[in-house]
Order: C-alpha cells, then structure tokens, then sequence
C-alpha cells in the first residue's frame, strides 16, 4: 500500500475557545497507482485530512505511513516527505514568486538538492505534461500569464519534484468548462500513463464520477464511505442526508424512474447514463 | 505562524471587561502606558503586574493564551537587555575583559525588561478584550476629540480598521502560501542566516501580489456602493458609556494612584 492511515483524529485549537474537531478516527489505505476523489462538503475535513500526508498537519491521534515510512516520526527529513508526496493547493496560482516559468517550476527541484541537468530535464518534461509550450513560455514571468496558464505552471512546479503521490485541492476551481475538462484529462493521464497515484479533493460530484477509481466520501470530519464510484453513488438517499448530490447524470436516470420508466438507474457518467437512456427510448 | 500573532487577535468571553465601552478600554490602556513609564521602580511594575493579572483574572481570556502574545518579542526584550547591561556606565560590579557589567546596568536591564513585557502584555489584553470594529469605534470617536485630527478621524479610524481586518486574512494567505512552498521543498528552518533570508522570498512576493490584489478589488467594491469618506455618514452602533463604564475609570485612576506612590517606596528590593 503506498498510503496507510490508522485512526487519525486532528483537533484544531485544543483547549481554547476555538477547539474545534477536524478530524475523528479516520482509517483509510490508498494503492500506489490508485486514482481516489475525496468528496465532502466545505468544512467536511477534507483539506485538514490532505496536510496530513505530508507533515504539514501533526495529527493529534493516529499514524500516517506513507511508502513504509512512518512520517510522523521527527527524524525523518521534510525532503524526503515531499519526495514521495506532493500537494497541489486549491488556487495553485497563488505560490508562484520568480521571475520566469523556469526558475519557478525549478524551484521544488532546486530545493531536493539535484543537478543542473536533472533539473533541466525536470522543468522540462512537466511543463510539457501540463500541456504547455516549453521553448515559448520558459523566459515569461508568469506574472503575465492568464489564469488558466498560470494555474498549469504552478502545478508543473509540483510535478517537477515526480512525486509518486499527487493531490491536487479543488485544481478546476474558477476554470472554464473547457479548462476544466482539459485539466482533468491531464491529471487522469499522470494515473494513467506516468502511473502517479492520484487524489483529487473536489466539491464536484460529476468530476469524481467520470475520474475516479474510488471515492471517499467525509461528513463532519469522519470517512462516512470509501469504495467505487457505483458503490457509492448507489445510496442517494444517504448522500443527500450529508448534503450531496449524485452525479447529474445520475440524477436524470433517477427522475425517469420516477416518472414510471423502466430504466436502470446503476450508470453515473454521462456515456453509460447515455446508452441506458437510448436503450430505454431509442426504439 | 499564525498563532503567535495575538496583537490585534480577539478573544471572545462574556467578561466585564469585554463589555465595556472601547473608549474606556483604549483609554485606560494609555494611562497604563503613561503610568509604566511614570513607575521609577521594581516596586510600581510589581503594582502594575498585580492590576494586569487582575484584569486577566476577570477578563476570563487564558493566562496562556495572553502569554502567548510575548513570543514575538522575546528576541526584542533580550536585545535590550543586553544593551542595557554592557553599556550604562556606573559603578562596576563585575569585569570581563573589555566587557564591564555596571550595578546601574542591573537595574536598568531589569527595569527594561519589566517594562516592555508589561507593555505588550497590557496592549495585547486590551485588542484580546475588543473586537476590532468596536476598537476602531472607540478611537474614531477619541480622535474626534482631538482638535487638529478632528477633521481626518473617520479616514484615520477606517485606515486602522481596513488594517486590523487584514491581519487575519493575510496572516491565513501567508500560512497557505508557507504550506504550498513547504510541499516544494522550501526549507524556514534553515541555520545559515542568508540563507534563511533568502527563504522568504517565495513567501513575500506572492503574499505581496495578493495583498496589492485584495487593495484593489476592496477599493472597487468601496467605490461601487458609494463610499466617499466619512461626511454624513451616520452609524449603526452609537457608543454610550454605562454604569460600568464609570466604575471602570475610578478602579484604573486608583491603580495608578498606587503605581504612582510607588516612586515614593524608600527602601530597594535590589
């Protein structure tokens, strides 16, 4: 397994006013060419839970072990932390500080200690993986970039670090239609192709049911299900209890069925919802 | 990071204190300033520490909570005592090499030190105690008061209350950007004083952009709902000083009543 969390609780705040409970006895393994979708509402403990993987949240209870190394353990390096695990944060855009693409997205490399042509090659190649034109952009501040560009050159410069594990916190937020497909086309080709596992933290119950291998849902800082798209998304009733949606796809077989036609209400992404529904009326 | 801020961090209990009308806050907390540096001796700070631990006790804010607030300035407390130790000349109590460590030194390190804690910790108790509109409100209606700042006291207070309001928000954005640069592998800790310098670049540029960035976009939603300035302006919470409010003043002039006579306590602790 290349992520094992055991009981993990986070209390923010602890004895203070403010004590607020984050996190409660999360228990979860992830594998190392998985492509998992956390879904919950805002304040669900989502965000906390994806700190956690890489240090940058101590839990106040429970283990975190990622690729056999348990990394709440003081002696072991940041370096070696971000290695393994890199986070996209929600409006990646935010971080970017150099003067040109290339010193920013070199920056994450630079900081694990490797060579200048490693590093060449690195910058490289994720600029390229994000979609980008590397000759063309590699000189420009990425002050001057358009959002949506900007937003790929600050998830290059986590890529460029190759970490096995990548999370990315809401990446198609404020993004186009477009924009978004094509970011999540990318990101589906690193589980893919490059063989990255993949968790994707999202509000968006249509993108984790054309994506994901797996889904999580939290409620109130607890795992309330872990499992398959179809598994999940099966219990409309227990997701509407937590305040979510199925898929909209989903929820247009249901409304048929409502309507007294006889159709199978089992598909969540648009394809499969689609055959079903010309199953049932295309004749 | 973020929690080590705690000058101009509110702290909400259902206390007197907190109850209180923000210019008899804001104005006690001047006399105590004035009154930390009318205190000739260890034995007004002593006085002073006795009222500012009673006014925690009843503010019911955390004893922990309020220390907190001296984090920050431990490096600028230890500073002055330094200078203070090696270089007030008077009469030598102990020589090492060109370094003479004065008895006035003592004292006057010693009176340092006790004054600026006490001062921060007075300060940070009275922004623990109000919250930030109800502050600005107060020194709003104070500067008012004031005859050549009467004219600017609504720019003055809306400036300070734009800053107060800030702080939260941009001590957030720095944690997240310190977060997003941590994952890259950025290194805060580094012992190489250079080094660490140059570490905060990632951190200030984009913590800059953005706070240039939010200006902006507050000053079009300003302008787009009319704001022009404090004239006419009417408000919605009008400050009325109540009962409390009177016995607040007479307990804090008769603490200062007895820091006062502090000076006059003949005989040295030291």
């Amino acid at each position: 397994m290349s992520i094992e969390v055991k009981n993990l609780s986070h209390i923010y705040s602890k004895g203070t006013v403010f004590e607020h409970i984050a996190l409660e006895d999360v228990s979860f393994e992830v594998g190392p060419h998985d492509f998992i979708g956390i879904i919950g509402h805002t304040g669900s403990g989502k965000s906390t839970l994806i700190q956690h993987i890489n240090r940058l949240l101590v839990p106040t209870s429970g283990t975190i072990v990622v690729n056999n190394i348990n990394i709440n353990e003081p002696n072991v390096p940041m370096k070696e932390i971000v290695k393994r695990v890199g986070i996209v944060f929600q409006y990646p855009e935010y971080q970017l500080f150099e003067e040109t693409v290339y010193k920013d997205v070199s920056f994450g490399p630079k900081n694990l200690g490797y060579d200048e042509e490693k590093v060449d090659f690195l910058v490289k190649q994720s600029i390229e993986i994000m979609g980008l034109d590397y000759e063309e952009i590699k000189d420009k501040s990425p002050f001057e970039l358009s959002g949506g560009q900007k937003r790929r050159v600050a998830i290059a410069g986590v890529i460029a670090m190759k970490p096995p594990i990548l999370i990315l916190d809401e990446p198609t937020s404020g993004l186009d239609p477009m924009g978004r497909r094509e970011m999540l086309d990318m990101i589906k080709n690193m589980n893919k192709q490059l063989g990255m596992c993949i968790i994707l933290v999202t509000h968006s119950m249509d993108d984790v049911a054309e994506y994901a291998d797996k889904i999580m849902v939290f409620s109130s800082g607890r795992l309330m299900k872990y499992g398959p798209p179809a598994e999940v998304f099966a219990d409309s009733k227990f997701l509407a209890d937590i305040s979510l949606d199925v898929p909209q796809s989903k929820a247009v077989l249901e409304r048929l069925k409502e309507e007294g036609y006889e159709i199978d209400t089992s598909a969540y992404t648009t394809k499969e919802a689609a055959k079903e529904i010309i199953r049932v009326f295309g004749k | 990071m973020k929690n080590d801020v705690v000058v101009g961090q509110y702290y909400p209990t259902n206390s007197v204190i907190h109850r209180l009308d923000p210019r008899t806050k804001i104005m006690s907390t001047l006399l105590y300033i004035v009154f930390l540096f009318v205190a000739k001796n260890i034995w007004g700070y002593i006085a002073a520490l006795f009222f500012l631990s009673l006014a925690v006790i009843v503010s019911k804010v955390p004893v922990g909570y309020v220390l907190r607030g001296l984090k920050g300035v431990v490096f600028i407390v230890c500073m002055t005592l330094v200078f203070n130790l090696i270089w007030t000349p008077g009469e030598a109590l102990l020589t090492l090499g060109p370094i003479i460590i004065t008895r006035q030194g003592v004292m006057a390190s010693i009176n340092m030190a006790f004054r600026l804690l006490l001062l921060i910790t007075g300060t940070s108790m009275m922004s623990l105690c109000t919250a930030t509109i109800a502050l600005t409100d107060g020194i709003e209606a104070l500067i008012k008061k004031v005859p050549f700042l009467g004219k600017v006291s609504h720019e003055i207070s809306m400036m300070m209350s734009i800053a107060l309001r800030f702080i939260p928000s941009l001590t957030e954005e720095l944690d997240r950007i310190m977060k997003a640069q941590k994952s890259r592998g950025a290194d805060f800790e580094s012992k190489n004083l250079v080094k660490r310098i140059k570490s905060y670049v990632p951190l200030l540029v984009p913590l800059f952009v953005s706070a240039f960035q939010r200006a902006n976009d507050l000053a079009m939603a300003m302008e787009a709902r009319c704001y022009k300035g404090g004239e006419g302006r009417t408000r919605l919470r009008i400050l009325k000083y109540q009962k409390i409010d009177f016995a607040a003043y007479i307990i804090v002039a008769l603490a200062m009543g007895c820091i006062f006579a502090t000076r006059y306590i003949p005989f040295k602790l030291i």
